[in-house]
């Protein structure tokens, strides 16, 4: 609890910072909106309804007066609030990444876990190899040649979007054309979250098999199975929940990539038009609600730590 | 006279690090009987534990047993599967650690680590695990057994650490128990605790016990026979009594003689001049030679060209020295 008050003054400080940031940069949300060309007079019109004639300071305050009282501002450019428009394009992101995120979670576990047991095996350095190239491999990259070979090349997967508008599916036929849709984003999804979890799940587990504990499991007569499983891994999840709470923020960046390359209308498509079309309250609204997200998972984080540890539950 | 219960022949267990060969146990032989208290004594580092382990067959690489035999209860145990080796450990021949706390998985509470014990040895079932490891926590002089089953390792202190491995220890009633430094990391009076529960289980279950101690008082209270441990090999073995009345290894009686006594406060500390050898570069010929001043007043040549093989000066007395030889 006193964890999340601590937080009020990060996350309020955070908004400022990026909305100087942002009206730091150049171009102007009017001329983005209206075109290069526009009437001079049709300009100073849009500015004063949105008060963008007034001096940056006054501007912040009143920004910064409107969030206080929980309004994220208002889109120039779809003529509603920030948040609706945050709140609309959120579910499609989060059907990405929760299942990517569990996939990957699944995978990067398992996989890490027998990397540990049979350090330096083939199988070890293969996955070692293969996570050198998930960090290595940029996500845009990766997503475009899935995208050239499974979708365009092989002809297996829709090429881009989250439902076939050709068709209009209905129940059933509808889930699955959108499971269609979602294939190629989340194995590229998958192959950017997959190689920390692996890492660090490998590493730790590698530590923990040198403990004293464990010689001492097998002197009462577990096997190696049920040693790696049953102690090494549970003493290990404390690193490997950290790495996934902390890389939620950083998701969020790679789902902007693959939502572009896929056309998922999703929040990452959604950040980098609002970019492109100066449409500062909702960068602001994003970038505000991103860092709410690392602070809440930081929480989470801590939380599922005294669930999984009985030292941390009793504060030793 | 019947078969013992574990029969170590020959045994070598050799780690093969980047920097060569390191002969941790090289050639140790020993029977115990049952019920049998037997202590392996010498400095850190002589392969006291490495014999212990090779018993259980718990090395791990780069370590490895290359020679020798361990049978236990007409069982070969070197060389056995893991299937073999996981139904002996635990069930019939258990171990207790040096550091107990660091010996018990920290997130699991004591109750389902004796009970892994239990399953392991008696294929119980829940309730009735739940139930035999408040007993044993009780056996093993634990208060409040009902609270202390649900706890974890972090809220026992150290000497509580050890009951509860010593109750793991029990829970499979194993025919020997394997006690490597148990005291060790303990306070002295909690020591003298562990060690009369020690003896006092021995002798209520009759189970061999090999106690390995770098402290000879320790093996004193407790062990019929012992066996001194230098460089990889025993050196010396022998009834208790016999080891401290008329030690014949002039290792041993270094030992003896650097004991601090009550009666000689005041006088200064004897020490056994020079160090272990380092094992990767083990001297010809008897591996204590460079340390031992007998050797030196007698004028033996042998001691420096060839290791000494094994006499029996007296019965049941055994020594590696060419100065009994």
């Amino acid at each position: 609890m006193r964890r999340l008050i601590q937080a009020v003054p990060l996350v309020f400080g955070a908004s400022v910072v990026t909305w100087i940031l942002i009206h730091a940069a150049p171009g102007d949300p009017i001329v983005a909106l209206a075109g290069e060309d526009g009437d001079a007079g049709y300009y100073a019109m849009m500015r004063e309804r949105f008060g963008l004639d007034r001096p940056l300071h006054e501007q912040l305050f009143v920004y910064l007066g409107r969030l206080l009282q929980g309004d994220l501002g208002f889109s120039y450019r779809q003529n509603r609030s920030a948040v609706g428009v945050i709140l609309d394009q959120l579910p499609a992101t989060l059907l990405l990444m929760v299942p990517a995120l569990a996939i990957a979670t699944v995978i990067g576990i398992s996989v890490g876990t027998l990397a540990a047991a049979r350090k330096n095996s083939a199988l070890d350095n293969t996955a070692r190899t293969a996570t050198l190239l998930g960090h290595a491999v940029p996500v845009f990259w990766l997503s475009q040649v899935l995208l050239l070979l499974f979708a365009l090349r092989f002809d297996w997967f829709p090429v881009q979007g989250r439902n076939d508008a050709r068709a209009d599916y209905e129940g059933l036929r509808a889930v699955l054309d959108v499971a269609h849709h979602m294939v190629l984003p989340i194995v590229a999804l998958v192959t950017v979250y997959v190689p920390p979890i692996m890492r660090v799940t490998r590493a730790a587990v590698i530590e923990n098999l040198d403990e004293m504990y464990i010689r001492a499991a097998r002197a009462r007569g577990q096997s190696r199975r049920r040693v790696l499983i049953r102690h090494a891994l549970p003493n290990a999840m404390l690193p490997i929940v950290t790495v996934i709470g902390s890389q939620i923020g950083f998701m969020f960046a790679g789902s902007v990539l693959v939502e572009t390359v896929f056309a998922w209308p999703g929040l990452g498509r959604l950040l980098l038009s609002a970019i492109l079309a100066r449409d500062f309250a909702i960068i602001t609204a994003m970038l505000l609600m991103l860092s709410v997200t690392i602070i809440l998972m930081n929480l989470i984080t801590d939380l599922v730590y005294s669930l999984l540890d009985p030292r941390v539950r009793h504060g030793t | 006279m019947t078969e013992p219960l574990l029969s170590v022949e020959g045994l070598h267990t050799h780690f093969f690090v980047d920097a060569g060969v390191v002969k941790a146990v090289d050639g140790v032989g020993f029977n115990i009987r049952r019920g049998e208290v037997v202590g392996l004594v010498g400095e850190s580092g002589c392969g006291k534990s490495v014999t212990s382990l090779s018993i259980a067959g718990l090395i791990e690489p780069p370590g490895r047993i290359v020679e020798g035999s361990v049978r236990f209860d007409g069982t070969e145990l070197v060389g056995a599967s893991e299937r073999v080796l996981n139904s002996v450990r635990g069930p019939r021949i258990a171990m207790i650690f040096q550091q107990p706390r660091a010996s018990l998985d920290p997130v699991m509470s004591v109750g389902r680590q004796i009970g892994q014990a239990l399953k392991a040895g008696t294929g119980m079932d829940r309730p009735a695990r739940r139930r035999r490891a408040v007993e044993l926590l009780d056996r093993v002089g634990i208060s409040d057994p009902e609270r202390r089953v649900r706890e974890y390792p972090h809220q026992l202190s150290g000497g509580m650490a050890q009951r509860v491995m010593i109750a793991i220890a029990l829970a499979g009633e194993p025919d020997l128990l394997i006690a490597d430094e148990p005291t060790t990391a303990l306070d002295v009076t909690v020591q003298a605790q562990i060690l009369e529960l020690l003896r006092e289980l021995q002798s209520a279950n009759g189970m061999a016990v090999i106690l390995i101690s770098h402290d000879l008082g320790v093996i004193a209270e407790i062990a019929d026979r012992a066996a001194v441990m230098y460089a990889g090999r025993i050196v010396e073995e022998c009834a208790v009594s016999e080891l401290y009345d008329a030690p014949l290894h002039p290792y041993t009686l270094g030992l003896m003689e650097s004991r601090p006594a009550a009666s000689q406060s005041k006088s200064r500390l004897r020490v056994i001049p020079g160090s272990v050898p380092v094992p990767l570069d083990l001297p010809v010929g008897c591996s204590f030679a460079p340390r031992c001043a007998p050797r030196v007043e007698s004028g033996l040549t042998a001691c420096t060209e060839q290791a000494p093989d094994p006499v029996s000066p007296r019965d049941g007395h055994h020594v590696r020295c060419w100065l009994h030889g």
